[in-house]
This record gives structure tokens, sequence and C-alpha cells, in this order.
């Protein structure tokens, strides 16, 4: 039943960080700190830990089900609860990713019709990307991880909040813990949404040379990411009045509006093309990921069904008119997301524990 | 069987092959060869004196008295007419129905000079010729060892080019020179003239316009290459040899680095990586600017670029695109002309062409000196061919930066990338050791290290022996005044 | 293949050639009653090869929103108009009596703006002071750019830029405040502070305090300050280094203000130990008094542009802006101040 990866198409190890890190810092990284900060004000950081440390340990929950079974989810769904509920549950999951694909495809363009061409419009963006998605998905896993690695580059950008030191006020952090517990959990509930992006590490697992160590990587990547969220949020805070971030649509990439270089005097428009980098490795991930759930439950080659599944994300994408159309997406997706990780992998867990126990009495 | 009339009909249009009939006494020897390609003071000083000095002996007496070290006897008509080929004299007893094959083979070409495209102002000025024996000589003599091993391979049905490999048997990984021995193998290409046309057959993805072999014609650099791990292939008549499997960072890297103090060297060799990366954007980011982005443009600097583009009637892509066609024309222009030809074309069109195009508001002097700038840029390159893709690159940056300004230079960055990480050399990924990241083989890449720091082959290499001497005696650790 | 798609889309988006648009740096606002209000721009003209000159075309119309105005504007122009490079926004006084709710969220909105965008209120009417002859030979918006960054960010006034005049708008227990522009004498000048109430200019001061008021909001390490001596002679004194610090104690402020100076002008007075340390003590009884001044000043209009009520919300649990606001007009708010004459020059 476990299909053997050839060795030439694993990565090592440590690209485990590269993926989580890349998944993780996407589009919506951009919007992230508005909600925390409204609900939790100047403790939002502290929700940011909270989130980080459930995380951690579905993460652990994960590599446990995945250890076991040496194999993907795809897979283990197939083994857990036989043909007909585990190909159910494949078909689920592959529309969910493809679900996040339009989703961070339409956040993407919405930012560069909101930023840079007010009067782009949606399908010709969508399809170009699609098309480049189309040719980065044919050549393998291995050279999406090394999308996800160029990606990786943006974080550079994430420096350039050190042209804000002028304007931090760091009493904003003060009094600090004033808020209460339940603010607190409804920011980390918020703050799930940003963390989403872990559930593609079951599908990669065979694909890692060694999976086994892999796990410590996830768990640096998550941390770093932590680190990242942390130091926005605490941005957010310091820089904005929380009554001005409420009136923010993208607090990510207002920061840009600050940097001025001798020659550059807009950043803004640099910013906001650059998180092209960050789409890449996200939306050809989740096509992936579909697409060799297609391949398992349908058996046919997955370069056939690739243009399908870009079809149909094209098709919906140009079906999200505007900003209202996208939220309705985004609040799906944060619904469906954190059922995901936080509902159906701790579940399978121990479902999973379950069975062995029953298995080993029997 | 082979008789020389025989041979003789098969050759009768060349009017090069020379027959002739030397009697001695009674014996009778028929003899021939192409005079172009014989040596004639060793035909007529050894071969013919000593046949006439020694008339009657016997035939194989003669065959094995001869004063000429590569000589056989031979009955089989397509190894004479091979052997006549590539300059030897066949010499037939009108009685026996051998046939002596003496080598003497004359081999006429330039004498080793000084590199021409690989200038370097330290180090040797040696560079390949056109002779594959020459070349070998000067590999050879740069690594007396016995693990240098060289195999030869006949390729191409007309030109019958002798292609060498040479590799370290105690260093190479087996799997490369498999590789190339097979893929030459396999070449199926009639005549075999450059390295160059090696080189485009047996790369990995022949559509790219990205080299996946480094070709070079410094010995320095080949023995460099040896002894890391690579494999080189040398073709005869062309003073190019090809190394591999390379990375991208090779490319970049040009072999004077060694030369020179570390700092130095790696300062300059991130000189030269932000030049190319500027020489590729340079214009891109331009057209951009000026076509989507004009407000990002600082206050101060404002005034300069509007008011040196206020009277060009093209809008910025027309512009770079006529500007970056000139300066390719200037290229071309020089490099079929004679160097001092090339010289006066050079400064004539730069200086001369660049001030009345300004003048008569063609193009802004703001551009000009990107353009200028850019093509200076992919000077330094320290490899030709990569050069080449250099200027071609440039060309669909321009193209999406017109499309979606800035948006589009990242999303054809990566376009690039993505072509980047499918690429491999000889099986091994072309980005390495940035990706797949090697930590360890990154020493040597943006910086060049001290050697004390170079004590193993980079690992991406896979060789058989990744020691290249023991750090261990080296690194005592003094303390001060000791 | 996907190289001649995207050909096939250029025409998507809209090209904005450089210099095929009108840019322009300064834009000026005022009112001319309740619902009509006046804006003008200044777009640069520049001049083949000759960057250093550059003049300025007035635009002016007046209308009921900017943007309409914006559009009124265009119908008058050869080229598009992109007000992309906006990088100075000055007001009327008139205007910003009555608010600048509207303009502030016209310049928050759009993508195309930065938020270093400068403002100022210019004593009298926007678009006499744009219209004067101010800069001989820079471009006008570029002019008041740089002397209002010299004078403000750079230089010891106080100065919002646009970021910094929201988040004082909108954060409770600030208010905002601006530099004044005034034309006099061929030049243009900044000569105060104009003081918000909300969005609403209320109060202005004058250069001193001005300057004085700088002192107590950053620390600074520039700046001269006059000392009037009993005997009536003046002396300058160089702020070179000065750091301010609020404290919060019993419902009361106590701000400790220390400066390291440096003597200047003291003809006619010995820098003798003795004379430096009743020069000091001068020095500092004025400054308490002038710096306490300022805050009954502020009091007494209720506005609050040191962010003291801020301050206090960051040093309280459940911190109540309403509450704050009944008791800050009679708040004990004290000055302390410690001054250090470092250096006379180099002279006795």
């Amino acid at each position: 039943m476990t299909s053997r990866i050839q060795e030439r198409n694993t990565v090592s190890p440590y690209l485990t960080f590269v993926i989580v890190h890349a998944m993780l810092f996407g589009i919506d990284f951009l919007l992230l700190t508005i909600k925390p900060v409204q609900m939790a004000g100047q403790d939002a950081w502290t929700a940011v830990l909270l989130c980080s440390a459930g995380i951690h340990i579905v993460i652990v929950m994960m590599y446990s089900f995945l250890n076991r079974h040496q194999t993907d989810l795809i897979h283990i769904h197939i083994l857990l609860f036989g043909k007909w509920m585990g190909w159910m549950l494949n078909i689920l999951f592959a529309g969910y990713f493809l679900l996040v694909t339009v989703y961070q495809l339409r956040l993407f363009i919405e930012v560069i019709q909101v930023w840079v061409f007010p009067e782009m419009k949606t399908w010709s963006l969508a399809l170009v990307l699609l098309l480049i998605a189309f040719y980065i998905v044919s050549c393998g896993f291995r050279v999406i991880v090394g999308i996800c690695m160029f990606s990786l580059l943006n974080t550079i950008l994430f420096l350039t909040i050190f042209f804000m030191i002028p304007y931090f006020h760091f009493n904003n952090l003060l009094p600090a813990m004033s808020h209460s517990p339940h603010d607190i959990f409804g920011a980390t509930k918020e703050l799930t949404a940003s963390y989403m992006g872990i559930e593609i590490i079951p599908f990669c697992y065979p694909f890692i040379k060694t999976p086994r160590k892999s796990q410590k990587w996830a768990h640096w990547g998550v941390l770093s990411m932590t680190f990242i969220y942390v130091v926005e949020v605490i941005f957010a805070v310091i820089t904005f009045r929380p009554e001005q971030l409420s009136n923010e649509l993208w607090p990510g990439l207002t920061k840009y509006k600050f940097i001025q270089f001798p020659f550059v005097e807009r950043f803004e428009f640099i910013g906001s093309s650059v998180t092209v980098l960050r789409l890449f490795p996200i939306i050809c991930l989740c096509i992936w990921v579909a697409s060799r759930i297609m391949k398992f439950t349908f058996s046919i080659r997955q370069i056939r069904v690739l243009p399908v599944l870009l079809g149909v994300v094209f098709v919906a994408t140009c079906f999200i008119p505007n900003r209202i159309g996208v939220d309705v997406v985004q609040s799906w997706i944060k619904l469906s997301g954190i059922s995901v990780i936080f509902g159906y992998f701790p579940s399978l867990f121990l479902f999973d524990i379950l069975r062995a126990k029953v298995k080993k009495t029997k | 069987m082979f008789t020389i009339p025989k041979m003789w009909e098969e050759f009768r249009e060349s009017s090069d092959f020379v027959y002739l009939r030397q009697s001695n006494k009674n014996e009778q020897y028929l003899i021939c060869f192409l005079k172009s390609i014989t040596d004639t003071n060793t035909l007529n000083e050894q071969i013919l004196e000593f046949i006439s000095a020694n008339n009657g002996l016997h035939f194989n007496e003669l065959f094995e008295e001869l004063p000429i070290a590569e000589k056989e006897l031979s009955s089989d008509w397509d190894a004479i007419r091979n052997k006549l080929l590539v300059g030897y004299v066949a010499v037939q007893h009108a009685a026996s129905a051998q046939t002596i094959l003496l080598n003497a083979s004359i081999s006429k070409g330039r004498t080793v000079s000084k590199p021409e495209i690989e200038f370097n102002v330290e180090g040797s000025k040696e560079a390949l010729v056109e002779s594959l024996d020459v070349n070998l000589n000067l590999i050879r003599k740069r690594l007396p060892v016995a693990s240098l091993r060289i195999k030869e391979l006949q390729v191409g049905d007309l030109s019958k080019s002798r292609v060498v490999i040479c590799y370290m048997e105690d260093i190479t990984n087996e799997q490369y020179v498999q590789t190339c021995l097979q893929r030459i193998g396999d070449i199926q290409f009639d005549t075999i003239s450059d390295i160059t046309i090696i080189q485009q057959i047996i790369e990995d993805n022949s559509n790219s316009i990205f080299p996946q072999m480094l070709g070079t014609e410094r010995t320095d650099r080949i023995v460099w290459g040896l002894t890391l791990g690579q494999v080189c292939i040398l073709v005869d008549g062309s003073p190019n040899a090809i190394l591999g499997p390379v990375t991208l960072e090779h490319f970049f890297t040009s072999y004077e680095d060694y030369f020179l103090p570390w700092i130095i060297g790696s300062i300059i060799r991130m000189i030269r990586i932000t030049s190319v990366l500027f020489s590729i954007l340079a214009s891109a980011v331009y057209v951009a600017v000026l076509t989507y982005h004009g407000h990002g443009i600082s206050n101060s600097f404002l005034p300069t670029i509007i008011a040196s583009r206020i009277n060009v009637p093209f809008p910025p892509v027309v512009e770079v695109l006529i500007m970056e066609l000139a300066i390719e024309l200037l290229r071309e222009a020089g490099a079929r002309l004679p160097s001092k030809i090339g010289q006066t074309i050079g400064i004539v069109g730069g200086i001369v062409l660049g001030t009345a195009a300004v003048q008569a508001a063609l193009t802004s002097n703001f551009l000009l000196i990107i353009v200028a700038l850019s093509a200076m840029a992919s000077f330094t390159t320290p490899v030709f061919r990569m050069s080449n893709t250099i200027r071609i690159l440039r060309f669909p940056f321009i193209l999406f930066a017109q499309m979606w300004g800035l948006l589009g230079i990242f999303l054809c960055s990566v376009i690039v990338v993505t072509h980047l990480l499918r690429l491999t050399s000889l099986g091994m990924p072309y980005l390495v050791p940035f990706y797949p990241l090697r930590l360890k083989g990154l020493t040597d890449t943006v910086i060049r290290p001290p050697y004390s720091k170079l004590h193993h082959r980079p690992g991406f290499y896979r060789t058989k022996n990744p020691v290249r001497y023991d750090n261990r005696k080296s690194n005592l650790k003094k303390d001060i005044d000791e | 293949m996907v190289l001649m798609i995207c050909v096939l889309l250029t025409a998507c988006v809209k090209q904005q050639i450089l210099e095929r648009i009108n840019l322009f740096i300064v834009a000026g606002f005022d009112e001319i009653s309740r619902d009509q209000l006046e804006v003008t721009l200044a777009v640069p003209q520049f001049q083949a090869g000759k960057p250093e000159t550059v003049t300025d075309q007035m635009y002016s119309r007046t209308g009921h929103t900017s943007t309409g105005i914006r559009d009124t504007i265009a119908t008058q122009m050869d080229k598009p108009l992109q007000p992309g490079k906006l990088s100075v926004v000055i007001f009327g006084s008139a205007k910003a009596a009555s608010g600048l709710k509207k303009e502030l969220d016209i310049l928050l909105r759009n993508a195309y703006f930065s938020r270093k965008i400068y403002l100022a209120v210019v004593e009298g009417k926007a678009k006499e002071l744009l219209s004067e002859d101010f800069s001989k030979k820079d471009e006008k918006g570029m002019f008041l750019y740089q002397l209002l960054d010299s004078n403000t960010r750079k230089g010891a006034l106080p100065g919002q830029n646009l970021h910094e005049f929201e988040y004082a708008l909108v954060g409770k227990g600030m208010d905002s405040f601006l530099p004044i522009l005034q034309f006099h004498n061929d030049r243009i000048a900044v000569t105060g502070t104009a003081l918000f109430h909300k969005d609403k200019y209320v109060a202005a001061l004058d250069l001193n305090q001005s300057r004085l008021m700088k002192l107590l909001l950053q620390d600074m390490n520039q700046g001269f300050y006059e000392v009037k001596l009993d005997n009536g002679l003046f002396l300058a004194v160089e702020n070179v280094g000065s750091s301010v610090k609020y404290h919060l104690k019993n419902k009361a402020i106590t701000i400790n203000l220390s400066m390291k100076g440096k003597i200047r002008e003291a003809e006619g007075y010995p820098t003798s130990d003795e004379h430096l340390r009743s020069l000091t003590k001068r020095f500092k009884q004025q400054l308490i008094q002038e710096e306490t001044e300022l805050i009954k000043t502020f009091q007494k209009n209720a506005i609050d542009p040191l962010g003291l009520g801020d301050f206090a919300r960051s040093r309280t649990r459940h911190w109540n802006e309403e509450d704050w606001m009944r008791q800050y007009p009679m708040m004990n708010v004290d000055v302390d101040v410690q001054v250090n004459i470092m250096e006379s020059g180099i002279r006795q």
C-alpha cells in the first residue's frame, strides 16, 4: 500500500523548516495584526505565544501518527477508515487545499489591485500566476521546495521595520496584561488562521529523506515564525494606535509607507510586488498536494490532473468579485483551518492511539 | 585484399594522395601516403632512406628494423585506410599480403599562446591550443600523478574527432565519468569541430540558455577543476575544454580570485555578483519605474530624470530596447573586427553615437548611463558563455517590466529561478550549494576563503576522497609571544 | 506560450509614463464656505536638459469634494494628473479651524500617498501663500518640504507628519499640533505651532513657545535658548543634549527635563564658576516658569499635545479618557528642570 518515493525526488529534513516557514509566511501575514490587536490590545503578543504552543502540540501529534505508519495522510486515511471513508476524506482535503489556493491567489490579486494597479483585471493576473504555478508544480516537489527557499528572501523585507524606529511608542505596551483571558483567547483564535499551513506536513512526509528527523525542523519553523509574528504584533502595537489599526486594511503594507531611500521615496509598490514571492510557495504546495490526492484517488497521472485543478482554481478565483467576497472566503478558510488543525488532527491522533491499543489487546 | 593501386582508385580525386614505387634492385615497394598530413622529413630521411639502404632485407625484417616508434603490420583494408587518413605511410611489398604502416604524421598548429578570452593579470599566461596532444601535454605537466586518467573516444562519422575525458581516478565520482562516457558515446552528429558542439549535445537540458558545463581555455583552471573532482572533456581541434559538473556560482568566479589575497578576492567576487544582478535588472527596473511607478522616485531625483526624458518621443520600453540593441550592435561589430579597428568602433559608437543620441533627444542621458553601465557589468562575468546568457536574459525582464512593472520583474525572476532549480549539470543540481543548501559547500562561493579553510573538497561533488589536506596538522593554535 | 499570453494581456494595465503625467508635490486646502472648499495645486513644469530650473504652474478650483475638484483641475491640463508624489499639504487657517477630518481621510485612504507627508497650517489662505514667489529657484513643493523637514523633523520646532497627526488625533489622551507657515517679506517662515483639539485648530503658539514645547516632547540635541539676566543682559545657550521624562504619582504629573548646555553668546558676562552657577540657576528658573506657563496654556484650552493623558493611560490600569479630561485642566503638572552648562566655547 505504501508507495516508496524515489530518493532523487526527496528532500533533506531541514527543508521542512523551509516548507513550514514559507507556508506560514503567507499573504495574510499582511493583515495578521488587525484582529488580535483589536481584541487583546497591547497583550496580543501573549496570544501569539499561546497559539504557537498549541501548534507545537498539534505537530507532536501529527508526527506521532505519521511516524507510526511511515507514509502520508492519503494512505493513512485509507488504512484507518477503509476505502470509501478514506476516499471521502482525501477528496475533502483536496477541496480544502484548493480553497486555500483560491483564497491566497485572490488575496494577492487584491493586494495588487489596491496597491499597485487599480485597473488590473482579476482574470488576467490569475491566469499568468497559475501558468507560472503550473510550470513550477510540473517540475516536481524538489523545485517547489526550492521556490519555498527562494521565498525566504522575503524575510529580509521584515527588517524594514527598523525604518520605523522613530515612530515607536513603547508606552503603548503598557499597562501589560490588562486584558481578560477571554479577550486573549479570542485573539488566539483569530491568530490560528495565521498558523494555517502546517497541515501540509502530513502530505509531504514521505518526500523527506529521513522523515523522523524532520520533526525537529518543523518545530523550528514554527518557532521562527512565532518570533516573526510576535515582533510584528509588538511592532503594530507600538507604531499604531489600536483605533488607527482598525481603520487599516493592510497594516503589513502600510509600514512600507514610512520607508524612504535616497533614490526611492515610496516603498509600498516594491513591498506589495514582492509579496508574489510569498504567494508561489503556498499555491504551488497546495496545488501539488491536491493533484497528488487526485492521482491516488482516481489513479491518473498527476500531470494530467494538474491543468484541470488549475482551471478550477482559475474559475473560482474569477468568481470572487471584491473585498466582501474575499472576506467571505476568508471566514470559510478560518473555520475550516481551525477545525482541521485543532479538531481533525488531534482526533485522528486519538483514534490512531485507540486503534493501536485495541489491536495490541487483541 | 589491400593493394595500393586499388587505394589509388579510391583517393584519385584527392590531389594530396601520393603514390610512389620504389625499387631496390629486384625488390619492389609500393609506398603511399597523404602528403598534406605527412611529415616529409620523416619520410625522406628515415623511411625512404632506410628502405634504400637496406635492400635485400626480408619484408618482415624490414618491418622490425625500421626506426619508427609507431608502426604496425596490417592487412585489413579499413584499418589501413583509417591510418592513412591520420598521417601514416603505407609501405607494401609486391610479394607480401601485409602492409607496413608507419606513423609519419605531422600536426601543424599554432604554438601555446596567451589566453585571449579568460585573460588574467596574474597567473599563468598559458592557454589551450587546437592540438589535443599539446593540450594533454599541458595538463599532464601540471598534474604529474598516475591517478590522472585520460580516456579517449572517437566521435563523429565524418570528422572522426578524438575526444578525451580527463579525471582523477582517486577523486572524481565514478558516476560523472560514466555519464560523460555514455553521453559522448551516444553522440550521433557527424562533424564535431569544436568542444561547444559536444557541450550542447551532452548537456542535461539543451533547451536552456544557461551553460551547464564550464568552458575554459586556461590550463590552471582545468587542473583546479580536476583536483576538485570535476571531469574535463577536450576535443582535438578545439582550444577550449569543458568542465563538469558545475554550479551556477562557478560561472561568476574567475580563477584569478585564487591568486589574490582572500579578502580582496572575496570583495571582487561580490562586486562581480552584484554587477551581474545589476546588469540583468537595471534596464528592466528603469522601464518599470518610468512606466508605472514614477511616483516612487524621490523628490530630489525627479527633475533630473524628467528633464532628461521630456523630449524623448518613445515610451521607456522602446527607448530601452533601442539602446540595448545599439549596445549589442556595437558589441557584435567590435567582436567581428580585428582588435584595433574594434576599439575604434567602440569609441566611435560609444561616445559619438551616445552623445548624438542624447542631443537628438532620442534617448535620455540617464538611460545611456544605465545601459552603458549594465553592458559593462555584463562583461565582468569571467566566463564568456555566461555573459552571453546574461545579455539575452535582460530582454525577458524588460518585456515583463513593460507589462506589469515591478510585479512583472518579480514574476520573471520566479520563472528564471524555477528554471535554474530544475537544471542539473551531469545530474548534479545546478544551484547547489544554495539549493539544496550545503553549508560546508558554501565556503567557496560568494567568499573566496583563505587556503587554510580550503582543506576539504566541496561535498556536493560527492568525491571519493573529500580531504584535500589534513588541516589538523596546520592548525596549531599559538598564544601571544610563543 | 506563457510569453504569448502575457503579450496579449498587456493592455490590461494603465501605463503612467513619468514625463507624460502631471505630478504635484504640494497641495493647499482652503475653506470657501461651510461645504465648499478650494484646492490649490502647484504643478511643476520641467524643462528639457535643465533639471535645475523648475517652474510651477498653479491650478486652483473650488468644489465640494477634493476628488471632484481634482477632476475639474484635470480638465485644464494637457497630461493626466497623478497624485502619487504629494509630499506637503498645507491648510488655510480657516480650513484648519473648521476641521481636517475629511482631508485626512483622503490622504489616508489612497494607496499612493506616503505616511510621511508633511502637514502645515498657513496663516491666512493656502492659495495665497502658494501663489507667492517664495522659492526663487526650487520647485515650490520641494522647497516647502525641505523647509518643514529642516525646521521641524530635524530642527528645534515641533511638527507632525501625516502618520503622527493621525496617531495623535485618534489616540486617546493626546492631541495633535502642526507648524504654522507665514509669508512675510518675500520669504516663507515657520512662525509657530497650531494646536488642535480633535481635528480643529484652536490655539497657536509663537516661535519661542514652540521651541519650549519641543523640549517637552522628545529628547533633543539642538536649539538655542535666550536667557535674560537680572541686569537686562541676554545670553544665548545652546542645547547639546536634553532629555525629558514624565512621572505619574498620585494623579499628578511631574515632568523631568534635564539639559546640557553650551554658552554661545556671553558678551560682557564672565564665565567663572560662580557666575556659571548663577547663570544656570537663572536659566533653570526661566525654563521652569516658561514651561509651566506653556502647560497652563494647554490646560486652559483643554488640549494635550504632550500626550500626558496617553502617558497616564500606560501607567494606570483601566484608564478612562472622560475622567481624565475632566480633571486635566485643573491638574497639577510640575516641571522640574536640571541644567548643566558644559562648555563656554573656546573663550573664557
